[in-house]
């Protein structure tokens, strides 16, 4: 079979032009690197890269498995009768639900992808994906451990992300037309545009391609839901973590090779340091609970609106999650968000820097 | 239809492999005490659980292999999830080696530790007072330094050896200011002051390195021991090195290095990464424009890297 080997070649020069690209953008040549690809670097990556996998993998998979329970026993019905239906109500819902389901983003992807499937207005769930890394009681210890002689700074970092979600959420509402989730092969057909909430026509399409019951929640019996939660568990752990692993390997190469004192130079404006701190943030894509140490480490070299940034920004947006998101979300869509995110959160520091806040 | 039932076969049974893979890959970690080197021990109990939950999904997995094999039915996903397997066996092998990557780094790799040069890249603290209070206050501080120096350097040493002395009180408070931010160091500080040799602990690293810089003027003179990896950069003297942890509070991926100067003699006979316990007396040096607290080392003991090499910020410090 040429056609299998052909596929295989295209793959592995994939993966060689990736890494190429990767020397390109640490700006070293190719002697350099197998130089410094000692033994002591390589155990550096792989600790990096493996600690984060380690981390994530129980969010990740409670995560898949919370998603998988959803499948099997919430029905759609009820999904569409809890949600609320005022837009405010709902934008303040999706800003507020970390506190009672406190998840890292590793394990809110799956899960809403589910809940927008089984028709919560995708506004919210977006919403939830965003506020809910931050807004949640175990973040609030962890920054307050981290930041106890600066309380405002903490206390900033709450409210700004909860205002920039009501206003992500806003912004959701009134622009976003289209279902923000990718459509896979069979379901492209049938793709209609949906407006906040309401699509029924979910279930219509998937029926012609496959053979037996989907609505699980109506009749297959309790021990064939139970026994089948695994299975999609597993998809979806398969699903999610490819993306994971790459966020992972990408964020290990950066801790190694990007060295700090190189970029001590930007602390001192504004507009740079704001910029610095969100692209730091994006790039080391740390979990929310651990993100708030590292921040207070920065103390001494930026400004604390820079910080704040940093604080803001890391949990909303980073290179892990957005791989994740790619893989729930259309790609436009995600540029779109993620440069509304940007935007905002740049805008919120400074406006809380000059009133005062921090 | 046959082949079919083969390929779904072998897409359950490799996904049963990775995912086992993954659980043994964890076990193996906590038997041999190595997943210190990977999660913070606060964390350590969900990686562990997650384990439980990989293997039974892995379990699963495999028992759907056996089943597609024996009613050769390949229609086993009954969902509509919108799951795919992947189309071809090229991009099946690519995604199963993908998930395969970090396992076969993890088991091929032997388990070593962060070594200096991400101490380096990541950029050692020297003055840990700086997390409490921003730049702007450290040279302020330094201004009104010297005029307490005189005072403070005579009066710990020679009221210490008079326990009850009234006085004492006064003179702490004197050599301990304190603000509304500082003021659990501050009496961290007065407890740790009254020891004849302070200790660095595990525990309270950060905060008694913290400590110890605030409020280095009660602290000069005072022998300190501690341990860490011998850590360089080229800005040190020939006789300087640093004595160095990492601070993790999740995963090493947060790692931030903490660091006291040290200032030995035989410095050069210590290589990098290697891991000693030094004692000796608390000094102040200039480093890069600021001035740092130093240790003049009198005493070093080669030992080996402790069984959980990192610190992490202590949760509980100024609350009890």
């Amino acid at each position: 079979m040429p056609n299998v080997w052909m596929r295989l070649a295209t793959g592995a020069a994939t993966v060689g032009c990736a890494a190429l690209i990767a020397l390109i953008f640490f700006g070293r040549d190719l002697s350099q690197i197998s130089l410094q690809l000692d033994s002591a670097r390589l155990q550096n990556f792989k600790i990096v890269f493996l600690s984060i996998i380690l981390e994530a993998l129980p969010f990740l998979l409670v995560g898949v498995l919370i998603s998988a329970l959803l499948q099997a026993f919430v029905s759609d019905k009820l999904i569409q009768k809890l949600t609320p239906k005022n837009p405010i109500a709902g934008i303040l819902f999706g800003s507020l639900l970390g506190i009672i389901l406190p998840l890292c983003e590793c394990g809110m992807i799956p899960i809403v992808r589910r809940l927008i499937r089984k028709g919560l207005p995708a506004y919210i769930g977006i919403i939830y994906i965003v506020a809910g890394p931050i807004i949640n009681p175990v973040v609030f210890g962890a920054t307050f451990a981290a930041f106890r002689t600066n309380k405002d700074l903490a206390y900033s970092r709450f409210y700004l992300a909860f205002l920039v979600s009501v206003a992500l959420g806003l912004i959701l509402y009134r622009f976003m037309k289209k279902n923000p989730l990718k459509q896979d092969r069979q379901s492209q057909q049938q793709h209609t545009q949906i407006t906040d909430g309401h699509h029924h026509h979910h279930h219509h399409h998937l029926d012609h391609h496959h053979h037996h019951g989907h609505d699980h929640s109506n009749e297959a019996s309790l021990g064939k839901k139970l026994a089948d939660t695994p299975g999609h568990a597993a998809e979806e752990f398969f699903d999610m973590g490819k993306y994971l692993i790459l966020g992972s390997f990408i964020t290990g190469l950066l801790q190694t090779f990007i060295t700090r004192a190189s970029f001590s130079a930007v602390a001192d404006q504004e507009l740079l340091s704001h910029l610095f701190m969100m692209g730091f943030a994006y790039a080391l894509s740390l979990c929310s609970t651990s993100d708030a140490f590292v921040a207070a480490s920065f103390n001494s070299m930026f400004p604390p609106a820079a910080l704040l940034s940093f604080l803001v920004f890391g949990p909303m947006l980073d290179l892990k999650n957005t791989l994740m998101m790619l893989a729930v979300f259309r790609k436009k869509f995600v540029l779109k968000f993620s440069l509304a995110i940007a935007a905002l959160v740049l805008l919120g520091s400074i406006l809380f820097d000059h009133l005062g806040f921090v | 239809m046959n082949r079919n039932t083969t390929a779904m076969t072998l897409h359950y049974l490799a996904r049963a492999l990775l995912l086992a893979g993954f659980a043994f890959f964890i076990v193996h970690l906590v038997r041999t005490g190595n997943l210190n080197l990977y999660i913070a021990s606060r964390m350590q109990f969900i990686v562990k659980l997650s384990a439980l939950g990989l293997y039974a999904v892995a379990a699963q997995q495999f028992y759907a292999a056996i089943r597609t094999w024996m009613d050769k039915k390949s229609d086993e996903l009954s969902c509509d999830c919108n799951h795919e397997m992947p189309s071809t066996w090229g991009k099946s092998l690519l995604l199963y080696g993908w998930f395969a990557l970090p396992l076969i780094l993890g088991y091929a790799v032997p388990d070593g530790l962060l070594s200096s040069s991400m101490a380096s890249a990541k950029g050692v603290q020297f003055a840990p007072q700086q997390i409490v209070k921003p730049s702007a206050d450290l040279s302020a501080q330094e201004d009104t330094a010297p005029e307490d120096t005189p005072e403070a350097a005579s009066e710990p040493s020679s009221s210490t050896a008079v326990p009850g002395d009234s006085n004492e009180d006064a003179a702490l408070d004197i050599l301990f200011p304190t603000d509304e931010f500082t003021e659990s160091y501050a009496k961290f500080g007065k407890m740790l002051v009254q020891q004849d040799l302070i200790k660095v602990t595990d525990k309270q690293f950060i905060e008694t390195l913290t400590t110890l810089d605030l409020y280095r003027t009660a602290f000069i003179g005072k022998t300190i021991q501690l341990s860490g990896f011998v850590y360089r950069e080229e800005a040190m003297g020939k006789q300087q090195f640093g004595v160095s942890r990492f601070a993790i509070s999740c995963c090493s991926a947060d790692a931030s290095p903490y660091g006291v100067m040290a200032n030995f003699g035989r410095a050069s006979t210590l290589a990098n990464d290697e891991w000693v316990t030094v004692t000796g007396k608390l000094e102040t040096t200039q480093y890069n424009d600021i001035e740092i607290i130093q240790i003049n080392v009198t005493k070093v003991v080669k030992i080996a890297p402790p069984e959980d090499p990192y610190v992490s910020p202590d949760l509980d410090f100024g609350l009890e």
